[in-house]
């Protein structure tokens, strides 16, 4: 009986179907390519927190100290920091640990850095806070004071560096919030359009199954299950295209950059649960719509 | 004699104060084969379709074995309409579909086996002289065949009463009469017959039928066929 159920479903969407193949499939290009930019979106707006540098954390600080310094004044003032209570951890990073580190920062782009002496890798001190003492005064006049020391020639604050780009970034992540929208709610409107044509075109066969007896359910499963395999099909290429694309993309990006676009074998898998999901709740959305629309 | 339908005061017009049918009263009476005669426009089909439940009086009651069709709740609709069988005079097929799949469709909206609904849909389609055209999509028909699978559709589950609009309309005189034999042997099965028609010929066809004439939006006159 089940198997009579479905097969007369699936007969009955490829006759809903068959004068509509061409356009149906155009509509699931379209949905692909907004589904696709959902995908990219989304994946940046996922990794651009977990890939924001270290430093700009609130707890963290940068003291870049004066290039000529020696090692010992470096070491000195380390230990000097090392014995505050608001002070978790130090370490020490030389000028070769910085070049080094910048170079495998830029990978096959790091020859942007011929040329460029050791005043550009100053030596510095990385320094973490006690959570309990962020926002406090003392370390306000803590960090006061050892941008005053004569060693030091610049400090990089956590919390008082990633407010402004904190700021920034919540401002680029609205606008990845509002194109994955746009992309959404423009995929949306694709489906309902197909749908409608669709149901436009199989009025007389709505209106025999009605007259045969034949419930809303039955004689509506049919656009349903064509508008979420519309959904379906079209997520499932927009993970195909983005799984390409950020590989391709790996290719020619910078080291710094590889996190922003790279996905992790579970992140993969959560996009194509997502966007499937996504594509089976717009293909039925846009059918419901449809029909409302129609009835 | 068990009354199946009952018309009470019905009215009905395009708009309201314009009528079309006119506090009709009638009674349909099971096994009955009627004839529904009027000119053009007289307001046949809207009376079938108030008949049907397809569209809802202005004024007036229709009850169906004493049920009051306008309080069947909409979820319960598709099931009453499975007691009923209706023959319309383009005859709505699906056009793609093959002769045999039209023919059992009322089968597989209500749910039944492909089995069971292989097995009506043949026996019906050699009744109807029909067999050999069972796999063949209803594009290749002639009007005559069409209106006969249209009419083996309505009747396929056994239909306590069949409404057949016009359903000779468009065929010459020899596919009408076979089409009018078609519905006699389904009155003689146990279904009530309601036929609308323009043609006033077309009762001698039946003997024992009534005749309802639809005239000015009312029943003027209810004689039975010689």
């Amino acid at each position: 009986m089940l198997n009579d159920t479905l097969s007369r479903l699936i007969d009955r969407t490829r006759d809903a179907l068959r004068f509509h193949l061409i356009p149906w499939l155009s509509t699931v290009i379209a949905v692909s390519l907004c589904f696709y930019l959902l995908a990219i979106l989304s994946c940046l707006a996922a990794t651009y927190r977990l890939s924001r540098p270290s430093w700009t954390a609130e707890d963290r600080a940068t003291v870049y100290m004066h290039p000529d310094i020696c090692r010992q004044v470096q070491e000195g003032l380390a230990e000097e920091l090392r014995s505050r209570p608001e002070i978790r951890h130090v370490s020490l990073i030389s000028q070769e640990d910085a070049r080094r580190r910048t170079e495998a920062l830029l990978g096959q782009w790091k020859g942007v850095l011929t040329g460029l002496g050791d005043t550009f890798f100053p030596p510095s001190l990385e320094v973490q806070f006690q959570p309990e003492t962020l926002g406090s005064k003392n370390l306000d006049a803590l960090i006061t004071k050892i941008r005053q020391s004569p060693e030091v020639e610049d400090i990089l604050y956590g919390r008082g560096q990633s407010r402004p780009m904190v700021e920034g970034t919540t401002a680029v992540e609205y606008l990845w919030w509002g194109g994955m929208g746009f992309a959404g709610a423009v995929a949306l409107l694709m489906l309902f359009l197909s749908s409608r044509a669709l149901i436009l075109s199989g009025r007389d066969a709505l209106e025999i199954y009605s007259l045969a007896g034949a419930t809303d359910f039955y004689s509506q499963a049919p656009f349903y299950l064509a508008g979420i395999m519309q959904g379906c099909v079209g997520a499932l290429l927009a993970v195909g295209l983005s799984v390409f694309s950020t590989a391709q993309f790996q290719t020619v990006l910078p080291p710094l950059l590889i996190p922003v676009v790279s996905l992790k074998a579970w992140q993969q898998l959560f996009l194509a649960v997502g966007l499937l999901s996504c594509g089976a709740v717009l293909g039925s959305a846009g059918t419901w719509l449809a029909l409302k629309k129609s009835a | 004699m068990t009354r199946l339908i009952q018309c009470l005061h019905i009215s009905k017009g395009y708009p309201p104060a314009d009528p079309v049918l006119q506090d009709i009263n009638l009674d349909i009476f099971q096994g009955d084969f009627a004839f529904l005669l009027g000119k053009g426009g007289s307001g046949k089909s809207t009376f079938l379709k108030v008949l049907l439940g397809l569209e809802p009086p202005d004024q007036g009651h229709v009850l169906i074995e004493e049920r009051d069709i306008a309080e069947i709740p909409p979820r319960e609709i598709p099931f009453f309409r499975r007691q009923l069988g209706i023959v319309l005079q383009d005859s709505k097929l699906l056009m793609h579909r093959s002769v045999f799949r039209n023919v059992a469709l009322p089968l597989e909206v209500a749910g039944s086996g492909e089995a069971f609904a292989q097995k009506r849909a043949f026996a019906l389609l050699r009744m109807l002289g029909l067999e050999e055209k069972g796999a063949l999509s209803c594009k290749c028909l002639s009007a005559s065949e069409r209106q006969r699978v249209a009419i083996a559709r309505a009747v396929v589950n056994d239909p306590v009463i069949l409404f057949a609009d016009e359903p000779t309309g468009g065929l010459d005189a020899q596919e009408a009469r076979r089409v009018m034999k078609l519905l006699e042997d389904v009155r003689v099965m146990g279904t009530t017959v309601i036929l609308a028609t323009h043609n006033a010929s077309l009762p001698t066809a039946v003997p024992g039928s009534r005749v309802l004439v639809l005239h000015q939006g009312k029943i003027t006159e209810q004689t039975a066929a010689e």
